[in-house]
């Protein structure tokens, strides 16, 4: 008797025991967060662990391929499921991801913040404008740009011989292109055919200007698009109608056909970014344009693999090129909002992204890309930050944005993109048949003409590109990140 | 020993016994059969009758889940009309069709000639089997990444060998008329096996004795092959054909990992034309009356197909009983 009542006290024992376990369970909060397979997912785990080491909110990262991204998203958002706490989005999606509702507005979360954990203002200004504010309210914060910039072997540049006939050929000095005229003139210039001299060695192979990612991949808009807004152009008119008619953006788009394209390797019309760095690396051109700066760490790669090559950067021709980041906002079905901004103020803010800016990541904070010391002691993976924060420096200051980044359906219209402009590069149509195409497919997205929500950029938004300054660029060595680090020690 | 041949002293024993009234069966032999396939019944009713019958409702709506009406109201067949006066579908229905009658037709060809040289060798036909089942054990998606290098101008090992043979380099997935053959490459790489191995199970299994009686007879090789191997393998052939067609019409993966529907809209058939319209513009709408559209030409296509294969199956069993 006595033992069984042992027994009975024993088991009432672990059932409390087991209990108050799982009471702990259902406690713990976890918060979903869906991003990028592959993209820094290291980084991401261990910045999890360390919050939920802080705080006990469990994180769980649901990595995605980048091409089902916008998909798996929307369709979980439009069906309500509460499945993501947190959405990973591009640029280009953030006006249609907060117009539908599947974002939640952040400013009163924000404002109640510790100001020094989120740190706002020191999120790049152009960058915060692109994919964090809608109609004036935040949406998300970025963690990752991709900004777009150019890339260029500096020691062909710097070769007297290469220096001097293309002098003697185009009539002024060779040097980073300030316009996308002067890049298909340098473009044409280092197309040589096998048995040509390159700075001073004859060539086995074919050796060509330019890299271009005129695949069907979302890279080939990048590219026309950015010499398009370079010259002024516009997809998308400040009244909402199509651009990519007028005569300027079918001259940037000829621009890209008739003499950038054959400028470059054969297999630019398969191409999208991962080919432009093995093109580098390999040592077929010269140069490359409208490029992901965040890849600079696997250019400079370069350097290592072609005896005596330097790889610099610069803001592309025109400088106004594809300005963007991948942001995360709290899902406007997340059962833990509160837990969800907290985490995300945690992976986006000051900590946490030095960490990523380590690691090879490209952070959106000015602090760290501005911070001289640690891009000295890291110029294998940051010689590109001078570079981007001359670019984000002057897209604050021209306040100049693509309309269509300000249309709740330009995801749709930069997926359209990506099919027009690959057809009129494939030569399948003419550049005019293939700008009509896109024109309709404008209208159709947006049932007419689109609503263009650009009000929020004040009254100096600019409706134009602002020029560049490219010489005071150069002087500061911003493009040779041996040089910039030198002048800064000595 | 079946009870149809009861032996003699059995049939005696059970005859000095009294006859006990025959036992009643619990179910009758049609209501056992449904028995049997309803688990399978449900399960295709639930994952693909409720959708079939979700997306004709859809087609006949105004469906755009990114727009705030989402899924509205009926619409009559207005996303039929959109999709009969759609050229760019029907341009990817064209594209789709070159793509499954070229690459079903190679795989045919090639299948069936390598399961008669497999059927015709001594040694070492286990290895070849299991060799020749590499490709189709692997993911469409990853593998077709690896071409996509392959056939790159600048890296991919097919330059190297065109080049090493003395022609000119290609841009085999740059080239607006070059893409698609190189995707029907792919395909035929990946699925030639299946047909191989399909036929080479049929080749096995035929009859010994029409042959033989042939051999004796003394018919010419290509009369055996004409009017016993063709005509017995007929069955295999019709169901591989169909199976290799339905599985053409439907190509996605390797248009993904390979040109991404490019160039220009050069191997953009109809499933990556609907992906597009269905899942990156979320017009439910207009993607389901056409995927409705190419599914009633699919299954009018199968049925013809299937029912001479069905009439050949029974005329058959029939000839056998």
């Amino acid at each position: 008797m006595k033992k069984s009542r042992y027994l009975v006290i024993v088991l009432l024992l672990a059932l409390v025991l087991l209990i108050s376990g799982a009471v702990q369970a259902q406690d713990a909060v976890t918060i979903n967060w869906v991003t990028i397979s592959g993209f820094y997912t290291d980084w991401a785990e261990q910045v999890a662990s360390q919050f939920e080491e802080e705080t006990g909110i469990n994180v769980n990262i649901i990595d995605v391929d980048i091409g089902q991204m916008y998909e798996t998203q929307v369709l979980e958002s439009v069906a309500d499921t509460g499945a993501y706490d947190l959405l990973t989005y591009d640029a280009g999606y953030k006006a249609e991801f907060a117009e539908s509702g599947y974002l939640l507005q952040l400013d009163d979360y924000i404002a109640a913040a510790d100001p020094e954990v989120i740190a706002f203002d020191d999120i790049a200004p152009a960058l915060r404008e692109v994919s964090s504010m809608w109609r004036g309210g935040v949406y998300g914060l970025p963690y990752y740009t991709f900004t777009m910039g150019y890339f260029y072997r500096c020691d062909l540049f710097e070769n007297p011989d290469e220096m001097s006939a293309f002098e003697a050929e185009y009539g002024y000095p060779l040097g980073i292109p300030e316009n996308y005229d002067q890049l298909a003139d340098v473009a044409a210039f280092f197309r040589r055919a096998p048995g040509e001299t390159l700075a001073g060695q004859t060539l086995d192979e074919d050796f060509y200007g330019i890299g271009v990612m005129a695949g069907r991949f979302d890279q080939v808009q990048d590219e026309i698009n950015s010499i398009a807004w370079s010259t002024g152009a516009k997809v998308i008119h400040d009244d909402g109608t199509p651009g990519v008619t007028d005569p300027e953006f079918l001259a940037a788009a000829h621009l890209y056909v008739d003499e950038l394209l054959p400028n470059a390797p054969p297999g630019a019309l398969s191409s999208s970014f991962d080919q432009i760095v093995a093109q580098m690396q390999e040592g077929l051109i010269a140069q490359t344009a409208a490029f992901f700066l965040d890849q600079y760490a696997n250019m400079v790669k370069t350097e290592t693999l072609i005896p005596g090559a330097r790889i610099c950067t610069a803001p592309a021709p025109g400088v106004h090129s594809w300005v963007g980041a991948f942001g995360v906002g709290v899902s406007s079905d997340s059962k833990h909002p509160q837990e969800a901004f907290d985490f995300l103020a945690w992976m986006a803010g000051p900590i946490a992204q030095r960490q990523f800016a380590i690691g090879g990541g490209t952070t959106c904070r000015l602090s760290i890309l501005t911070d001289e010391a640690l891009i000295a002691e890291n110029p294998q993976t940051m010689g590109h930050y001078p570079t981007l924060v001359a670019i984000l420096d002057h897209t604050a200051a021209a306040n100049f944005y693509p309309n269509y980044l300000f249309v709740p359906q330009g995801g749709k219209i930069y997926d359209e993109m990506t099919t027009w402009y690959s057809t009129a590069a494939a030569g399948e149509q003419s550049v005019e048949e293939a700008m009509g195409n896109m024109a309709t497919a404008i209208e159709r997205q947006c049932g007419g003409a689109c609503e263009v929500a650009n009000d929020a950029l004040g009254a100096d938004y600019s409706p134009v590109p602002m020029p560049f300054d490219y010489a005071a660029f150069i002087a500061s060595k911003a493009n040779d990140i041996e040089a910039w680090v030198a002048a800064r020690s000595s | 020993m079946n009870s149809g041949s009861v032996s003699v002293d059995n049939a005696q024993v059970q005859a000095g016994r009294p006859r006990s009234a025959p036992k009643r069966r619990l179910l009758s032999d049609s209501a056992y059969s449904v028995l049997l396939i309803t688990p399978a019944m449900i399960l295709i009713l639930i994952f693909a009758l409720v959708p079939l019958a979700y997306a004709i409702n859809v087609s006949f709506r105004f469906a755009d889940l990114t727009s705030p009406r989402g899924i509205a109201d009926f619409v009559g067949l207005e996303n039929y009309h959109f999709a009969l006066k759609d050229n760019f579908f029907w341009a990817s229905v064209q594209r789709t069709l070159q793509f499954a009658i070229s690459a079903v037709v190679l795989e045919m060809v090639l299948g069936i000639a390598i399961a008669f040289l497999l059927n015709e060798i001594k040694w070492l036909k286990g290895i070849a089997r299991s060799l020749i089942i590499l490709p189709l054990a692997a993911s469409p998606f990853a593998v077709g990444l690896i071409w996509r290098y392959m056939y790159h101008p600048e890296f991919g090992v097919f330059n190297y060998i065109v080049s090493r043979l003395g022609m000119p380099e290609q841009n085999w997935l740059g080239n607006a008329s070059l893409a698609m053959p190189s995707v029907i490459a792919f395909d035929v790489w990946q699925w030639t096996p299946f047909v191989a191995l399909i036929v080479l199970a049929g080749l096995q299994a035929l009859p010994k004795e029409p042959f033989e009686a042939a051999e004796l007879d003394g018919a010419s090789r290509w009369r055996v092959l004409r009017t016993l191997t063709f005509p017995l393998l007929s069955p295999v052939l019709t169901l591989v054909l169909v199976l290799r067609t339905i599985d053409a019409v439907r190509l996605y993966d390797a248009v993904v990992s390979l040109t991404g529907g490019g160039p220009g809209t050069s191997t953009e058939v109809v499933t990556f034309y609907l992906y597009r319209l269905g899942l990156r513009f979320f017009r439910l709408d207009q993607a389901s009356a056409m995927s409705l559209l190419f599914l009633y030409a699919t299954v009018v296509f199968t049925g013809l197909v299937m029912r001479r294969f069905m009439r050949q199956m029974a005329e058959r069993t029939r000839a056998k009983n």
